[in-house]
Parts: C-alpha cells; sequence; structure tokens
C-alpha cells in the first residue's frame, strides 16, 4: 500500500529546502496543488530505506549492497539490491487487494486467480532463495559492456513465501506441446509507451515445471514491498534474475521461445562460441542464459580494513546456480596456495551456502585474500572473466585486500 | 509576487537562450526524458557503440529523431565523454 503525502506534509517535511532554495517559489504554489515531486519522492524514499546500498541508477532505480552488507544467511530486505528495466508501476490499495494473475495461452483451460485464490488453492511454502542479477559484475569487463555497472552485489538470499509455480501452471492443463514460459508485469516501459513492455521474460518449461520456483506474495515475512514487486512475483532461483518477473500480472504458456521485451537481440545472451575480448559477434551466434555459474563471495570482513591480529576469521557465502557448491577455498598468496573452508549445507535447495574459515598469517604486510569456490560438476570460479559482448555473468573469484599490522 | 514571475521568465528565457548550443543540452532533452543522465554517466563505450546504441534508442525505445548535425554532436559528446 502507498502512502499519500497531503500538502500539508509536503510542506512541513521540505519548507526548509524550499525556503533555502527560494521563498518566491515556495508561495507561489497554488493552494490545493500538492507538487508533483511530493509523491514522486515517496518511490524515492523506498531507496533512502535501504541501508547504505550503491544507488546506480535512479531512473529506473538500480542499486547494489556492498558484499560486507551481505553477511545474513538470509538476506534482509533492506539490504536486498534493486533491479528495474522500467518504471515501478503507481499501485493503489485498490488495485493491490484486487491483483489478479491470469495464465493462458497454450493451455487447456486458462485460469485467473485472485492472491487469496492462490493460497487457498495451492500448498503455501517458505523458502530462502538465491537470486543474481545476470549482469552482476559487469563493472570489471574489459572493455566494457553497456548496462548498469554491478560490481559484487546483485545476488541476493531472502525468503520467499507464496505457491509453487509448477502447481499453479499445471492447474491450467498445460498442453503438451508447450516449450517455454512469457511471464508478464505491471511495470512501465521508460519511454511511457503503454504498448511496450520493460521487461517480459521466460524459461524453458522444464525450468518453469522445477518444484523450487515460487509465484511470491511475502519476502522475509512481511508483504512484499512495492520496489520488490510487490504484491505477486515469480522467483525463478538460480537464473538470470530477469526471469523472476516482479508485479507479475500473466504466465503464458507457448509452444515457441518467448519473444516478449528482451528474450529477443542479444538481451540476456551469451555467444555460443568463446569471444575474444571486443570482438563484435553475429546475432544468430548468441545463445540464451540458463543457470548462473558457480560463484562466491566474502562478506567479512569488510575490504580495505586494518587489522592487528595475525588471526583472522573470514567467512562468506557461495551459489552454483541449478548446481550446489562442493567446497570453497581462499588464498592470501595471490592463488599459490589454498585453503578448505568449513562450508555449510543450503538450508533448501537454491539457498547460498555459508562458508568460513580462520586464516593465520605468517607475518605482517599487505596481504589480499582471494575466494573459490567449486561446484558439484568440479568447475571453479576462474580468476579471469570470461568475456562477452553484454556483460554477463562475470563469475571471477572475489578478491579484498587487508593490511596485517602488529 | 508580480515581479517574482517576471524575474523567473526573465531568467529561464535567459538560461535557455544561453546555454541552447551547449552539447550537453543536447543530451538532456534528447535522453532525460526518459530516462536519468545516470544511466549514461556510468558507461565508457567507444564512439561505434554510441552510434549502435543511439540507432536502437530510435528503433526499439520510440526516440525522437534528431536531426542529422544534431544526432552527430550527440554521439560526438557521448564518445569524448564517456569513452573507454
Amino acid at each position: 500500500m502507498k502512502r499519500k503525502i497531503s500538502r500539508r506534509g509536503f510542506i512541513k517535511k521540505h519548507s526548509q529546502i524550499m525556503l533555502s532554495i527560494s521563498l518566491a517559489s515556495y508561495f507561489s504554489i497554488p493552494m490545493n496543488v500538492i507538487p508533483l515531486y511530493a509523491n514522486d519522492s515517496l518511490k524515492i524514499d523506498n531507496i533512502y530505506k535501504k541501508n547504505d546500498l550503491t544507488i546506480l541508477n535512479d531512473r529506473p532505480i538500480n542499486a547494489e549492497t556492498p558484499p560486507h552488507l551481505l553477511d545474513d544467511t538470509i538476506t534482509p530486505t533492506n539490504r536486498h539490491f534493486v533491479r528495474n528495466n522500467g518504471i515501478m508501476p503507481d499501485l493503489s490499495y485498490n488495485e493491490i487487494s484486487n491483483w489478479k494473475l491470469r495464465i493462458e495461452g497454450n493451455v487447456k483451460n486458462p485460469k485467473i486467480y485472485s492472491i487469496k485464490d492462490l493460497k487457498s488453492n495451492f500448498e503455501v511454502i517458505t523458502k530462502s532463495l538465491q537470486l543474481e542479477c545476470g549482469g552482476n559484475g559487469r563493472a570489471f569487463f574489459e572493455p566494457p559492456a553497456l548496462g548498469n555497472q554491478w560490481s559484487y552485489g546483485a545476488i541476493s538470499c531472502s525468503e520467499w513465501t507464496g505457491v509453487r509455480l509448477s502447481d499453479v501452471i499445471k492447474s491450467s492443463g498445460i498442453k503438451p506441446s508447450s516449450i517455454y514460459t512469457g511471464h508478464y508485469g505491471a511495470d512501465l516501459h521508460l519511454s511511457g509507451d503503454v504498448n511496450k513492455n520493460a521487461l517480459s521474460r521466460g524459461v524453458p518449461i522444464k525450468k518453469a515445471l522445477d518444484d523450487n520456483n515460487i509465484i511470491a506474495f511475502a519476502m522475509n515475512n512481511e508483504k512484499i514491498p512495492l520496489i520488490h514487486g510487490s504484491p505477486l512475483r515469480i522467483i525463478c532461483p538460480g537464473w538470470p534474475g530477469s526471469t523472476s518477473q516482479k508485479w507479475l500480472t500473466k504466465i503464458k504458456l507457448l509452444d515457441h521461445v518467448h519473444d516478449g521485451t528482451k528474450m529477443t537481440g542479444k538481451s540476456y545472451k551469451v555467444p555460443i562460441n568463446p569471444t575474444r575480448p571486443g570482438e563484435k559477434v553475429d546475432i544468430s551466434d548468441y545463445k540464451i542464459i540458463h543457470s548462473m555459474p558457480i560463484k562466491s563471495l566474502i562478506t567479512y570482513p569488510e575490504t580495505a580494513l586494518n587489522h592487528n591480529s595475525l588471526k583472522l576469521n573470514v567467512r562468506g557465502h557461495a551459489w552454483a546456480g541449478d548446481k550446489s557448491v562442493k567446497k570453497v577455498e581462499i588464498s592470501i598468496d595471490y592463488g599459490s596456495s589454498w585453503q578448505l573452508t568449513d562450508l555449510k549445507k543450503p538450508i533448501n535447495n537454491y539457498a547460498w551456502q555459508d562458508w568460513q574459515t580462520q586464516i593465520i598469517f605468517p607475518s605482517k604486510g599487505y596481504f589480499e585474500i582471494w575466494c573459490k569456490a567449486t561446484d558439484e560438476d568440479n568447475r571453479a570460479q576462474p580468476f579471469d572473466i570470461s568475456w562477452n559482448p553484454k556483460g554477463y555473468l562475470n563469475n571471477s573469484i572475489h578478491r579484498i585486500f587487508t593490511n596485517i599490522n602488529i | 509576487m508580480t515581479i517574482y514571475f517576471l524575474f523567473t521568465l526573465l531568467t529561464n528565457t535567459y538560461a535557455s537562450d544561453k546555454d541552447i548550443n551547449a552539447d550537453k543540452d543536447l543530451l538532456i532533452y534528447n535522453c532525460s526524458s526518459c530516462h536519468s543522465l545516470n544511466t549514461i554517466y556510468q558507461q565508457r563505450l567507444s564512439e561505434e557503440r554510441w552510434r549502435e546504441i543511439i540507432l536502437l534508442m530510435y528503433t526499439e525505445n520510440g526516440m525522437k529523431k534528431m536531426n542529422k548535425k544534431e544526432e552527430e554532436r550527440l554521439i560526438n559528446y557521448l564518445s569524448k565523454n564517456y569513452n573507454y
């Protein structure tokens, strides 16, 4: 639900700034007119509730979490990154209360569900699920790639409550010829053109029918905030976050690969063959990204801090898209030797896995701490980026540094 | 009040006259009606890439076509300031 601000409230809140800008302009707002900024600023306030996130863009709003603020096993809502392709919808209380989800397309019985229907017709489940932006790590590409310059923190593992995506789409009687889903949300294209979608992606039917995907109505045991897709969204863990449609209004079953906004062109695609950095790749030589790759973060300590003991506890998380993490190792000698860490099992499938260990430094001095995870198929994080034109899937090892002063 | 309105009117007219030829204005007028300029400030791209992006804005995102001269000025400004 969105709070509306009154004219009086607006003036009270902002009078100091406005007075300092211009006393005259303050009095030139006619009575009973609420400046547009008053309610727009509430959307922006959404971002100020975010604790110390790095704001990459304000229209559309995109923000990431510095690694040391991702220390929690379950990412708190105020530390969850924000990724928007378009303008967040302006939803009234009524619109949210009467929300409808349509299941249609290549199905025998198209369905329309209210959120209440979803809760009463299907089993409600809660899971901790990792969600990562396909472009996380783009900032380190050379030559650079177009898009939001995410560094490390477009990753989260919050607790989501909802119903299984598979249960909901199966209830519509999926025709056997269906091979893909198409997801639709209520956000607006940046140009304001109502005939355009900001984002409409989908997944192959096999992934859609996986039991771990959720149509969520709660995040960390509270209603989902507007900025994260209130009142209903998909969580499709392990795949690029764009498949987890926010403000979900419709899921279409399709007998062809979905052709919605950012399914076509080069969006969320990488070259089929390895590519020389900077090389131009023909549009027909791209493939759609499926699972995200093995990756890890050091969430304690924060980088660039001094420590005054030879012993240092370090910890973080590791995740591997559709796979599980087999081991996490750290190195304090530039990868010359690696030390195995204690790796926890995930809370459930598709949750990230916590790791921790104690480092004993051989001396004082400058040290880099490198972290490398390996998945169940023995694929480890590389040292460097596997370059691709759009800047996706950077899963190179995480590095922090420290000065040991004793 | 009247004086204030006259004052703002005059200063606004003066400001737009003065800056109308600045290349940055092209950026503001053509790009920031849809998205924040932070979208651009984050990028480091070659002239070739900026050229492609302007084209993409026309074809995919409903950007109003500039005249050729303005288009070249904008591409030049972008590649000079937000280059690799």
